[in-house]
């Protein structure tokens, strides 16, 4: 396969992995602050102060903070209705009774933004969730069983992964959109969105997790394991997964970066939530039609949403840096 | 039979095998739709006698798997029916996928193009003076690039030099003479954005690679200059990896047309398949997910097949 001659041979995934931090990486990739700590620390400590003294990766996780905690507390901090319209004002700039302006039907944009914000956090975090499940359970099985099963199984990932993506959801959810909108208060759609992208997405989790249990169940410790009889579930849940959560981890940071722009393109073409319902994408679109009346309802939405991504960007290359030693040196 | 033939029927097998499974998938997609196509084409003048003959005409009266054999079997012989959307009705698909094909390829080959000019001396300069304040300013720029996506860039690229500086157009494509070199400008910088920085990070990491290998330091060692080890000795040897990302890139091209084509309104391909599904023109959508679908799979599989040739090890797998 192509990518083998890219990426180092599995093995390489192993050592670090289980001993990221306790010497095994060279001293020039350690940072100062690891030399005087204690001699013993866990390969998750130490990640953790790699990470914490990278500080594109700390701004990026305060900045990712500040946008849950604005999401979920959204009920307790916005000025005024995200769904009342006001044609008294309309296309207003920011002002003090509206932060952030308001957009063509004179909702209070602010009010709308924090609402707005949930959408994608909740898409990429069910969507993440489902894509993690699948792509991990199919990959440890495929790797671990070997034979027919690994053949079916990696045949059904490369039909998948050959699939365009973006077409597919495109696709799915605007047949299927429609009928779902009436569920779950308007959420039916949140949900289609979240499993779609979910479906399209694991194919290449898969292919990651596979190629670290093949690598891993070769080692001599899962060998000691199965000698001492533990069980196939087990070893996979005592020896192979422990060993493999942090470098799923890292992948995991960019499957929520590409699940939350997918998210908001589809918004974009008006597949994403309907309106009334507020949400970023949706925003942004409404007010590139408005760029003539009120530039200020196309700056706060793209704002928020380069904020979002580039914050989860810079905590997943932190992630890699802290975790992915390998690619330090 | 010899490992580069076997390679080679290998991945023409599954290609074959990936493009039907496409095209199955996308047409009981598409027929699966609650929506139904005559209720949209006729709008107010529904009735249940035109319904019936437009029906009839259409071929959606029979049972569906008929449906489905007629339109494997137009599909191999390259017919591939009639838009039913309300402003194109009638016209075969085959014309307006002919049409939308060459603007894609142009705006893609252009960004393409510029992407590669910018990005590549970007990493070049990135791994020569690594670690540097030119090394760590342009990385983060280029990481920026990468990162913030296209369609944010687009509307605020067409709020500054559109609504305010006035400076450029916001849509149109290939209108004559400077008009439509003005209009290429803004789709084609932006389309490029992501792949510059792209192409700069990773060109960074391959030649930082290759700068570290004993032939490097031998190259050094018998003074050979600066100049000299970087273009006679690195350059070539960061070609393969690059060659790597370039092939799923033009793939990437070909579908990431969708955002730039939409908002600026360029008649491509991207556009033609966004105007389908939000007026459910199933002929158009199956076309173009088809269309975009194989190329992408034939771009991988010839990007497979060209590694398998330049490097032997690949083939034994």
């Amino acid at each position: 396969m192509a990518r083998d001659a890219t990426t180092p041979p599995s093995e390489d995934l192993i050592h670090v992995e289980g001993g990221a931090g306790l010497g095994a990486a060279p001293a020039a990739s350690v940072g100062a602050e690891e030399m005087v700590g204690s001699v013993v620390s866990s390969p998750a400590r130490a990640a953790w102060r790699r990470f914490s003294v990278n500080w594109a990766a700390m701004i990026g996780l305060v900045t990712l903070t500040v946008i849950v905690v604005v999401a979920v507390f959204a009920p307790f901090m916005h000025t005024s209705s995200p769904y009342t319209l006001n044609y008294g004002t309309l296309d207003a700039g920011p002002s003090w009774h509206h932060w952030f302006g308001t957009d063509g039907v004179g909702r209070d944009q602010y009010s709308r933004l924090l609402f707005g914000l949930r959408v994608p956090l909740f898409v990429g975090f069910l969507g993440t969730l489902i894509t993690v499940v699948i792509g991990a359970v199919l990959g440890v099985v495929a790797g671990y069983a070997g034979g027919y099963l690994d053949f079916v199984l990696s045949r059904l990932t490369d039909l998948i992964f050959a699939f365009p993506s973006f077409i597919l959801a495109l696709i799915t959810v605007s047949l299927f959109g429609p009928v779902l909108d009436p569920y779950f208060g308007g959420g039916g759609r949140v949900i289609l969105l979240s499993v779609v992208f979910a479906l399209v997405s694991w194919p290449f989790l898969m292919r990651f997790v596979r190629s670290l249990t093949l690598g891993l169940k070769e080692e001599q410790f899962v060998e000691a394991a199965r000698v001492c009889g533990t069980t196939d579930w087990g070893i996979i849940r005592g020896h192979l997964l422990p060993n493999m959560w942090g470098l799923i981890l890292v992948q995991v940071s960019f499957i929520v970066i590409g699940v939350v722009s997918t998210e908001a393109a589809l918004s974009i073409f008006g597949l994403g939530v309907q309106p009334p319902n507020p949400d970023l994408g949706q925003m942004l679109f409404d007010g590139i039609s408005r760029l003539d009346y009120n530039p200020w309802e196309v700056v706060f939405p793209s704002v928020a949403l380069t904020m979002l991504i580039l914050s989860l960007t810079f905590v997943g290359d932190g992630l890699r840096d802290a975790i992915d030693t390998r690619m330090n040196n | 039979m010899s490992g580069l033939t076997r390679f080679l029927i290998k991945r023409l097998l599954a290609m074959i095998v990936v493009l039907w499974a496409i095209v199955t998938v996308v047409f009981f997609l598409a027929h699966a739709s609650p929506v139904d196509p005559i209720r949209t084409i006729l709008g107010q003048k529904y009735n249940a006698v035109s319904a019936a003959q437009l029906r009839h005409l259409f071929g959606l009266d029979e049972p569906l798997w008929q449906q489905y054999l007629t339109y494997l079997d137009r599909l191999i012989h390259g017919n591939l029916g009639y838009s039913e959307g309300a402003a194109t009705l009638g016209q075969p698909v085959w014309g307006l996928l002919s049409t939308g094909v060459p603007v894609t390829l142009k705006l893609g080959g252009l960004a393409l193009a510029l992407s590669l000019l910018v990005g590549l001396p970007i990493g070049l300069l990135s791994a020569v003076k690594q670690n540097s304040v030119i090394d760590h300013g342009s990385q983060f720029v280029m990481m920026v690039l990468y990162a913030v996506p296209t369609f944010i860039l687009v509307p605020i690229a067409q709020l500054v030099f559109g609504a305010e500086l006035r400076w450029l157009p916001v849509s149109g494509w290939g209108d004559p003479g400077i008009l439509g070199i003005k209009e290429m400008i803004l789709p084609v910088t932006i389309y490029a954005a992501a792949l510059t920085g792209y192409f700069a990070k990773s060109f960074r990491s391959f030649m930082l690679e290759v700068l570290r290998q004993d032939y490097i330091r031998t190259a050094r060692a018998k003074g050979l200059t600066a100049r000299l080890i970087l273009y006679r000795h690195a350059m070539k040897n960061t070609l393969l990896p690059l060659a790597s990302i370039v092939g799923p890139t033009i793939a990437f091209l070909i579908l990431g047309a969708f955002i730039i084509e939409y908002f600026f309104s360029i008649p491509g391909i991207g556009y033609l398949s966004i105007s389908s599904v939000t007026g459910s023109d199933y002929p158009v959508v199956e076309a173009t997910t088809v269309l975009i679908a194989a190329s992408v799979v034939i771009v991988n599989t010839l990007t497979d097949i060209a590694y398998a040739l330049v490097d032997p090890r690949v083939r034994l797998e």
